[in-house]
């Protein structure tokens, strides 16, 4: 009797601590449940369900642990953890027990202070030190190698450890020690026989710490789509061995085996690793491609950083060399004019080269400001290597100028589009001694100059008209409505050239006119890798690998994240048409620039408008979206959407159209030029209409087909490669002839 | 001479990893985004006065008042209890467990345990599902203003607790049997053993613990990045720092919010070393 009644006493105590126990168990058992279950199982029911029929073993699957473990790449990410993991726990708690019993028990001027620094670097934010620390390790190359970890791990560890132990020897009563003493030890027999007995329990706690620091974070040593092409320095990858487990779990899908940055919409982003009920994430390594993508991004962020820093250093002695030397050309690789028959036909091949027949042997010069990145660029790889292969000596230089001058040109870039920004004297100077830099630089005798864009607008001016028969300006952006401050200090410099080449008609600025003017809407080079041919099980198999469900429609905008693509209005477009039609899927893609806040902040708003909605994915370059991953959102879509409600040329638009999709455009910029109203998509100006018009093509396959072809027809004609280069050509006929 | 030998080394590393990048961090919080200009204070008015910020520093002080608050309770409840059992190694293992866990790992978990689905669909997260069963309606716990910075926060907890509970344990342990001992033998119950002998004989421990809880509660950063980078309002100080520092590459913002969040610790810090020197005036 009185044994159960000491039962029954007790088990209020047994009753709460395995209560908290299981709370505290519990979600891991969820995990490790799921991670037996396949993964279409895990997103329909709860992880709970399989304990109605626990002995059906049916419901359980080996095939996420064969897939993880027979991953390239796993084993030597374990090997890694632990060859990381060891030394930075012994390392920082031999270190930091020498210095808690020295805090603890000796006596030395300063040890207070001394004290409360360590302990106050507690608080320091890691995050902080990383730049400033990679900096150094690059310089003494210690980036990349296990040292560096085991140093930074105990580095980041100490001042816990220190602080730990201090606290614990001072709590030993002293007796301890004066025994010790007594016996004849010395402080160091004093302090390793018997501390690290009562130190039992508490060393092993700072152990632990290595692993919370989140120092391995940026392993995966990922190869970043960089906008501007400076992505790729993997000095900053820590690891030069490869990967480490854990954060290194990161990067085993690059090596393929799993998802590849799968992102779809929803409240949470960028991480985004707690988003509720997302297909296909668990089994195949749920987080990882998002700790990649950070990883990614903040190794790109890094390497950017260095990449400024020797971008610096670069035109540091560029500008002290810069009276020497001439402007650098930019190297084209060879394209054939002849490659392009089968898509345009043999009569516009026949016409351009009778264009250039005349001009034979005539040279011309490309002059921009970047060779990467942007529009321009895209367009002179293509529009330089076609001239030669006609017959012209064409060649492509680029500007030269520090940053200083790029905070310059951006802001003119702006202002001539009319954005409302200060245009000081300071910058017009510095404009102006760029420009007359460059133009000092630019030697040789050519028949054609082109200058494209403000930034080297000046070189005219500057250069004189001598080294070239006819000085052609080349404007790309909209300066129907300019800011004044810069539309004034800008037309005296482009006023001086022989000929002005504008997009679209309407762009030309207020109260100019040039001596010849000539419009040329830009134009999608058929083969890039954008707008080559895919097929359309590529495209899905691509898709797919974001999560998008091949089976159901999708609804594809391709467009950065800002106010005037709307892809709020294309998220509200989309609900309605769900309404209807419950499967429909939208993809928003579209790139993103590390220096661009606003586009993340937009990005963010966006992902935010879109809710917990598996069936939107909002994708950008950080998951791993290049060209060829757009390419299949165009060719695997049903329906593009380009619902802007101010565009530039919106060439996006010839894209989707050359994949034989129809566009449902905004009626905005250049859209209508590419899009006919019920020809090649359909025009629209509101929110609803866009919805309908999205309905009503899902709905009627016959007339995707229809306007899909009629659309890429339209693009044949008026927007490949070859009409650009067509229009150069009789420019340049028209300049000859006077 | 001695004593130096034996901080040395760790005077040395803390120099370079910790010190260094602290005083480089505060030169470039009075430039500007660029490390370029000297702008004085205008970052941390910046700091000081935007709207974001204030966001930050409200949920900052929820962080330290919850997470420090239930991780040092609950680890010194779980601690005294689980000391009067046998199965006590288990039972400090499983609690433990998170510890040991990566916050990578963690955040998968209690995907499964937040995980929101539309009232009409069959819940796979165990909140909702266990809500849903009671006839409630699911809540969105990562989404919903109302309860996502205490969702973020019970996370904390559960990742914190094991830590405070087997510092806490390893001290109760320290006490010596005898004087428990002797109060029983007096006739002092339970209730008033533990709050007059064993909560002041580890009040230094607790004290130990709570500031690390309380530092980890500012410097609050991964929970929040992985689960919902700031947004709906669960912004944190040093997810902003994050923020501004690498996807806005300002440079001079992201360093004085270091700096603030460095003197934000100063009372603590201060507070505790009043308790060391108490602790060496006793011996």
């Amino acid at each position: 009797m009185s044994t159960v009644r000491r039962i029954l006493a007790r088990l209020p105590l047994h009753l709460a601590v395995i209560g908290l126990c299981l709370i505290w168990l519990l979600p891991t058992v969820g995990l490790l449940v799921s991670s037996f279950r396949p993964k279409d199982a895990v997103f329909a029911t709860g992880w709970w369900t399989v304990f109605r029929f626990p002995l059906d073993f049916s419901q359980f699957r080996l095939d996420n642990y064969i897939q993880v473990l027979t991953a390239q790449g796993l084993g030597r990410a374990f090997l890694n953890s632990l060859t990381i993991v060891i030394p930075s726990t012994v390392i920082p708690i031999t270190i930091a027990a020498f210095a808690g019993y020295a805090f603890a028990w000796m006596n030395f001027p300063g040890r207070q202070v001394l004290f409360v620094i360590v302990v106050g670097l507690l608080v320091v934010p890691l995050q902080m030190t990383l730049i400033p620390l990679l900096r150094i390790y690059n310089r003494v190359g210690l980036s990349g190698t296990f040292l560096g970890i085991w140093l930074a791990h105990t580095g980041y560890g100490l001042p816990f450890a220190v602080y730990l132990l201090r606290n614990f020897f001072g709590s030993l009563p002293k007796d301890l020690f004066e025994a010790a003493y007594l016996d004849g030890a010395s402080p160091l027999t004093a302090f390793t026989p018997s501390g690290p007995a009562p130190l039992g329990p508490v060393a092993g706690v700072p152990g632990h710490l290595p692993v919370h620091l989140g120092l391995e974070r940026p392993a995966g040593r990922a190869h970043l789509p960089g906008r501007d092409g400076e992505g790729g320095p993997t000095d900053a990858a820590p690891l030069r061995d490869g990967p480490v487990a854990g954060a290194g779990l990161a990067s085993v899908d690059r090596s393929g085996f799993c998802l590849h940055g799968r992102a779809p919409a929803g409240l949470l982003h960028p991480p985004a690793l707690l988003r509720p009920g997302h297909p296909g994430r668990v089994g195949e390594g749920i987080n990882r491609t998002h700790i990649t993508l950070h990883a990614s991004r903040f190794t790109f962020h890094v390497s950017r950083f260095t990449f400024h820093a020797s971008r610096i250093t670069h035109h540091n002695s560029q500008i002290t060399n810069q009276e020497a030397s001439l402007l650098p050309q930019v190297p084209v690789s060879e394209k054939r004019l002849d490659d392009y028959r089968p898509i345009v036909g043999d009569e516009t091949v026949a016409e351009i080269r009778a264009l250039a027949q005349p001009l034979r042997g005539a040279r011309v010069v490309h002059i921009n400001a970047t060779a990467y990145g942007g529009g321009v660029a895209e367009i002179l790889q293509t529009l330089v290597p076609l001239m030669r292969d006609v017959g012209l000596d064409a060649e492509w230089q680029v500007i030269e100028g520090a940053d200083e001058f790029f905070n310059v040109t951006k802001a003119c870039h702006n202002g001539l589009q009319g954005m409302d920004i200060p245009f000081t004297d300071e910058m017009k100077a510095i404009w102006q001694r760029y420009n007359e830099a460059n133009a000092r630089r630019l030697e040789g005798e050519y028949d054609f100059i082109i200058v494209h864009d403000p930034q080297p607008a000046g070189l005219l001016h500057y250069h004189g008209c001598a080294g070239g028969k006819h000085w052609v300006w080349r404007c790309h952006i909209d300066t129907s409505q300019p800011n004044p401050a810069y539309w004034e200090f800008f037309v005296p410099y482009i006023s001086q050239y022989d000929a002005a080449i504008f997009t679209m008609r309407e762009y030309v600025g207020p109260g100019v006119s040039f001596r010849h003017l000539a419009i040329m809407p830009p134009t999608i080079d058929p083969l890039s890798p954008k707008n080559a041919p895919m097929s359309p099980e590529e495209a899905r198999r691509t898709v797919a690998r974001f999560g998008v469900d091949v089976r159901r429609p999708l609804i594809v905008q391709v467009s950065r994240f800002d106010p005037w693509k709307d892809p709020l209005g294309v998220i509200d477009a989309y609900r309605i048409v769900k309404r209807e039609m419950p499967q429909v899927q939208l993809a928003l893609v579209g790139s993103m620039a590390a220096d661009d806040p606003e586009g993340w902040t937009y990005l963010d708003r966006t992902i935010r408008h879109a809710g917990e909605d598996w069936d939107i994915y909002i994708l950008h370059n950080f998951h791993g979206v290049g060209n060829r991953e757009v390419n299949a959102f165009q060719t695997a879509a049903d329906v593009v959407v380009q619902k802007s409600l101010r565009e530039g040329f919106g060439l996006v638009v010839a894209e989707a159209l050359w994949k034989g999709k129809p566009v449902v455009g905004g009626n905005a910029g250049g859209i209508p030029l590419q899009v006919i109203d019920g020809e090649t998509g359909f025009l629209v100006n509101s929110v609803e209409e866009c919805a309908e018009r999205v309905l009503y093509l899902l709905r009627h396959p016959e007339e995707v087909r229809r306007m899909g072809a009629a659309g890429r027809e339209h693009v044949r004609r008026h927007f490949l490669t070859t009409r650009y280069l067509a229009d150069y050509l009789r420019l340049f006929g028209r300049l000859s002839a006077g | 001479v001695r004593p130096w030998a034996y901080i040395g080394p760790a005077l040395l590393i803390l120099g370079f990893y910790l010190v260094y990048p602290t005083l480089n961090t505060l030169y470039l919080s009075f430039l500007d985004a660029r490390s370029e200009r000297f702008v004085g204070l205008q970052n941390y008015l910046w700091t000081l006065t935007s709207p974001e910020m204030h966001v930050a520093f409200r949920n900052n002080l929820l962080w330290i008042v919850l997470m420090t608050t239930f991780s040092v309770g609950l680890g010194l409840i779980i601690a005294v209890l689980v000391d009067r059992v046998r199965y006590e190694p288990i039972a400090k293992s499983v609690i433990f467990l998170p510890v040991a866990i990566s916050f990578v790992g963690a955040s998968v978990i209690w995907r499964f345990v937040y995980a929101y689905k539309p009232a009409n669909v069959p819940q796979i997260g165990l909140l909702n599902a266990a809500i849903v069963a009671l006839g409630g309606r699911p809540i969105g716990w990562l989404v919903d203003t109302a309860v996502n910075n205490f969702a973020l926060i019970a996370v904390g907890v559960w990742l914190q607790t094991g830590f405070c509970m087997v510092i806490l344990s390893a001290a109760l342990k320290a006490i010596p049997r005898e004087i428990l001992e002797a109060a029983r033998v007096d006739g002092a119950s339970e209730w008033r053993i533990f709050w007059q002998i064993t909560v002041p004989m580890i009040s230094s421990t607790i004290a130990v613990v709570a500031t690390t809880v309380v530092i980890n509660a500012l410097k609050a950063f991964d929970i929040v990045f992985v689960m919902t980078n700031g947004t709906r309002g669960t912004e944190v100080i040093a997810n902003r720092m994050y923020k501004e520092m690498f996807s806005f590459l300002n440079f001079g913002r992201a360093s004085a919010i270091a700096v603030i969040l460095l003197l934000a610790i100063v009372p603590v810090m201060a507070a505790n070393i009043r308790r060391f020197q108490a602790q060496e005036e006793m011996r």
